[in-house]
This record gives structure tokens, C-alpha cells and sequence, in this order.
């Protein structure tokens, strides 16, 4: 089935420390892949957008910015907000700057766990996870993480389709290697930031694991 | 020659019931001594409850930060908790040792529930010990990279295929 | 029953105007480990580093002694210097003995405020006293600043 392939989560440096890779080697690789586009979510930082129209126009891929902003609930993947939060915000206060702008809030990796155990060893049930707050204030839940076990990806599926929420996935790739390793799939090709936001509320898409 | 500064710190872990974790978390140095008491929910790790007590202090601002700690009641231990606990208690109205105390307590949480895993690969010959912490790394692959016992070119790392990462 | 204990001691000691050298030890359930490491006052830089490791979980822990040694030449003045002994010292080598650096690292400028105090009035003066004359000490040294409430 034809579709808009996309990684909704990647970070590059050097707006993000923690990254491997540089924009223009993601970039090359998201187009080897055959992505049709890749969204730049660097931890509270906000690109120039004329540089990403420059990115976009010479790695030949659809580039779009986003922004993963850690809250006190936890990180959060942010789309369609041009203002910049160098600082840890309450989700409560994220949500209503997201909000007024218009933008759209994804949970990210809500269930990722530690070096030795993760919510299996908890023993984390649905129910529970599902009263977690952070939860009732986004749009949607990062629900295929590339930097994630199979049961914690699995439980923010469950808790997306307990509560209702669109599952997305992005592979939060920092090095090149995982650059497209979880996709979503949109039904209908975007060129804006504004087109993406408003295909993700539609629910017009699927979510898929390339490599 | 003497010393001039000295510094013990202690954290303990101790279980109350199934369904909490209690922490305590001193600091006793030349200069400060501070103690921070802190409850943990389980399972999902939220923190309930903390009382904080600086009786000493290089700096008035020091004594007076033990007022911030409620702050962090609520946040969960997991993804990102440095950025939060700092974000919360340092920076310019925080106090960076409150943070740090804060986080060394969330950290011998993190330990509380791996010391059993550690443990578990202990008994048995060399030859199984290995077996043991090479299957120990195919069920938790984020332990890969995360030290030189688990680099890529470690001898722990022969033989242990990784499905294509975590997925 | 206590599930887990963690202790951590260093020890500061000034062997000379300009180098201060620090004892640090790391005592748990699991590992018991110590580093020393000699730096230089003025500027911050690490001249010399050893750790030991006496009780880990792998064969192969020992071998992040090695690693440690390349924080000789870091300045602990240097913006980032804890992330970067975090990601260099401890995802190359052991996280548990990059603490330790990163402990007796944090006791730099108290150590040296210490020293400040017991050479100009020692043991005598109240906490408010103390904290005047430390206040004083910092406006003199810049570089022991730092961004919290008490030092800024």
C-alpha cells in the first residue's frame, strides 16, 4: 500500500549532544532507505528553518521540525510550536503553549525502562499505566520506539488503545543506522508542518518497522 | 599530610511492603550536612512523598533550598530524570547538592531492582557465569555500550548475537 | 530489610599551594572500588588519575582502570566536565568509577573553601560567621561560582 513514508523522530548535533550523526548524514541515509521524509526533533531546540528548506532541498528528502521537550512527566515529542523551552516545563503548562499554537503533543517512549529491568520486573499493569498524567495531555502515544524492548513498545500500544490515543512511531534514531527504523506510514503526502499536524489528528496512517 | 575536607555520603534502600520503597540519603562533609528522606510508589516508581533537613551549610542559600524539595513529589523515576530533578532543584534558585542527593537517592532505586539481576549471574563455574551474563545482555539490550563490559569488542560480547537491536 | 547501601567517602588533602590531591571510595552491594586523583588548583586540570577496582560484577570491569586515565588534562573548570567524564570515562569504562571522579571533582571548590577557613580562623566562629567569611571568599574567586542559589 503507497503512502507517505516518515520518521517522525530523529535527533542530530549539534543541537542534540547525545546524537552521532549530522543532519546532512541523516539525511543521505533517510533517502538511501527511501524515506520520503524525516522530522528533526532535537531536545529543546528548535532549528533555523531556513536551514532545514536547505537541508530538504539539497538531501532530497521532505524535512519537518519538531521539538522533543522534557517535561515533569516525562519527554514529549512536539509538533507545530515555533517557540523555543530551554527548560524542563509541567506538562500541564506545555499543553496549553501547544494548544494556543495550534501544534500536536505525542507521549515519547512513555514506558522506557533501565539498563537491567523495565515493566515487566515492575510488573506495570494497563490499568495503572493508563492513570499515568502525562497521558492526559497529548494527542498521541509514541507506540513503536527503535530504542525501546518489544514489551515496552507493547505496553504504550495497549495503554494508546485503552485510552483511545493514535499509536505513532519514530525511531528516536541517533546514529545513522537507526534512522528509519520505525515509521509511520501517512495516507496522504505532506509538504508543511501544518499538513503533518493536521494528517496525524486525521488518524490517516499506520505504523511500520523498515529494517 | 592531613586532610582537609572530608565527605561521606549514604544511601539505603528499604522496601515497605510490596507496594513502597523507602529512601534515605545523607551527606556529612567539612561544610554541609544534609539528610533527605524519600518515599517511592510502586510499581510505577512515582515519587510520594520527601523531607529534606540541612541543619549545616557553607551558605545560607544552602540551608534555606531543604524548602524545594516538594517540588519533585509526583515525577516518576525513568526516562530523562536528570534533566527534571535539575531542571526542578538546580539551576539559579535550585541548590545542586539537593538535586544531586535527589537523584543518588532515584539512582539507589534504579540499583534496588537490578542488585537480583547482578546477583543472579554470581554462582556457578566461569564457564557459566559468562553464559549467564551473555544471556543477561540478549534480554536487556540496552546494556550494550553502557561500559567497557559491554562494548562492542568485549569478550562477554563473542558469541552473543543481538536480534537486529531491541526490536 | 535494606535491599540496597551505598557508601561514598573522599577525602581532600592540599600537597601543595597549587595541587590538591583526592582519596575518593565507592562501597556497595556490589562493587568496591577507589580512585585518586591529583588536580591542579588554578586552572582546574586533572594531572594525574588512578583507579582501583577491588570488588565488580565481570572479568572484564578491571580493565576501565585504564580508561580512566584519559581525564588527565580535563579541567573540571571546563563547561560540560561531568557529562563528559559520564560519556567518556563511563560508557568507555566503568560509570561506578566515573562517579567517583565526578564526586571528588564536585569537592574542588569546598575543599579549597575548607582550607580557607581553617587557615584564617580555625574551629572558632559561628555557622553565620563562617558563611560571611565564605561569602566573602567566594566574591574574591570567581571561578568557585557556580549557577545554584548560594554561589551565583
Amino acid at each position: 500500500m503507497p503512502g507517505m513514508k516518515i520518521d517522525l523522530h530523529v535527533h542530530t548535533r549539534p543541537l542534540s549532544p547525545c546524537s552521532n550523526m549530522e543532519p546532512e548524514e541523516m539525511i543521505r541515509e533517510a533517502r538511501r532507505i527511501g524515506l520520503d521524509g524525516v522530522c528533526l526533533t532535537e531536545h529543546h531546540r528548535l532549528w533555523d528553518p531556513r536551514e532545514v528548506e536547505g537541508l530538504a532541498r539539497e538531501g532530497g528528502v521532505r524535512v519537518f521540525q519538531g521539538v522533543e521537550i522534557t517535561t515533569d512527566q516525562g519527554d514529549v515529542l512536539v509538533f507545530g510550536l515555533d517557540e523555543e523551552l530551554l527548560h524542563v516545563v509541567p506538562v500541564e503548562e506545555l499543553r496549553a503553549r501547544v494548544q494556543e499554537a495550534g501544534g500536536f503533543m505525542i507521549a515519547a517512549h512513555p514506558f522506557r525502562g533501565f539498563l537491567l529491568f523495565g515493566v515487566s520486573q515492575l510488573r506495570v499493569d494497563v490499568e495503572q499505566a493508563c492513570r499515568r498524567p502525562i497521558f492526559r495531555h497529548v494527542d498521541a502515544v509514541e507506540v513503536l520506539n527503535c530504542r525501546l524492548t518489544l514489551e515496552e513498545n507493547e505496553m504504550a500500544r495497549k495503554v494508546a488503545g485503552r485510552l483511545g490515543l493514535p499509536g505513532l512511531a519514530g525511531s528516536d534514531a541517533h546514529r545513522t543506522e537507526e534512522v528509519g527504523r520505525c515509521i509511520t506510514i501517512l495516507q496522504k503526502e505532506v509538504d508543511s508542518v501544518e499538513e503533518l499536524v493536521a494528517e496525524l489528528r486525521s488518524g490517516r496512517f499506520r505504523t511500520e518497522t523498515l529494517r | 599530610m592531613s586532610l582537609v575536607f572530608q565527605r561521606t555520603k549514604t544511601v539505603n534502600v528499604e522496601p515497605r511492603g510490596d507496594r513502597e520503597l523507602d529512601v534515605q540519603w545523607r551527606i556529612t562533609d567539612t561544610l554541609l550536612e544534609a539528610s533527605i528522606w524519600m518515599r517511592v510508589r510502586l510499581p510505577d516508581l512515582e515519587i510520594s512523598e520527601i523531607h529534606v533537613e540541612i541543619p549545616r551549610g557553607p551558605h545560607s542559600a544552602c540551608i534555606e533550598s531543604s524548602a524545594l524539595a516538594d517540588r519533585v513529589v509526583g515525577i516518576r523515576i525513568g526516562p530523562g530524570l536528570r534533566k527534571i530533578v535539575g531542571g526542578l532543584l538546580g539551576g539559579e534558585k535550585g541548590c545542586e547538592e539537593l538535586a544531586q542527593g535527589v537523584l543518588e537517592c532515584c539512582n539507589a532505586v534504579i540499583l534496588h531492582f537490578t542488585v537480583p539481576q547482578l546477583r543472579a549471574v554470581e554462582t556457578g563455574t566461569e564457564r557459566e557465569r559468562r553464559e549467564k551474563l551473555q544471556a543477561l545482555l540478549r534480554s536487556n539490550p540496552r546494556l550494550v555500550g553502557s561500559c567497557i563490559a559491554f562494548a562492542q569488542d568485549s569478550p562477554l560480547m563473542e558469541s552473543v548475537e543481538l536480534q537486529g537491536g531491541d526490536l | 530489610m535494606r535491599t540496597f547501601s551505598r557508601t561514598v567517602m573522599v577525602g581532600a588533602e592540599f600537597v601543595g599551594e597549587d595541587l590538591v590531591r583526592f582519596y575518593g571510595i565507592l562501597e556497595d552491594i556490589l562493587y568496591a572500588m577507589e580512585v585518586r586523583m591529583d588536580v591542579r588548583v588554578s586552572d582546574g586540570v586533572i594531572q594525574d588519575v588512578e583507579g582501583r577496582m577491588k570488588r565488580y560484577t565481570t572479568p572484564v570491569c578491571p580493565r576501565a582502570e585504564e580508561v580512566l586515565k584519559e581525564a588527565v588534562g580535563l579541567s573540571l573548570r571546563e563547561e560540560g566536565w561531568i557529562s563528559r567524564i559520564y560519556r567518556d570515562m563511563g560508557r568507555r569504562g566503568c560509570q561506578h568509577l566515573a562517579e567517583i571522579l565526578i564526586e571528588c571533582g564536585r569537592c574542588l571548590d569546598v575543599a579549597r573553601m575548607a582550607r580557607f577557613l581553617q587557615k584564617t580562623a580555625p574551629s572558632e566562629g559561628s555557622l553565620q560567621d563562617a558563611q560571611e567569611r565564605l561569602a566573602r571568599w567566594l566574591r574574591e574567586h570567581p571561578e568557585a561560582r557556580g549557577r545554584c542559589a548560594a554561589r551565583r
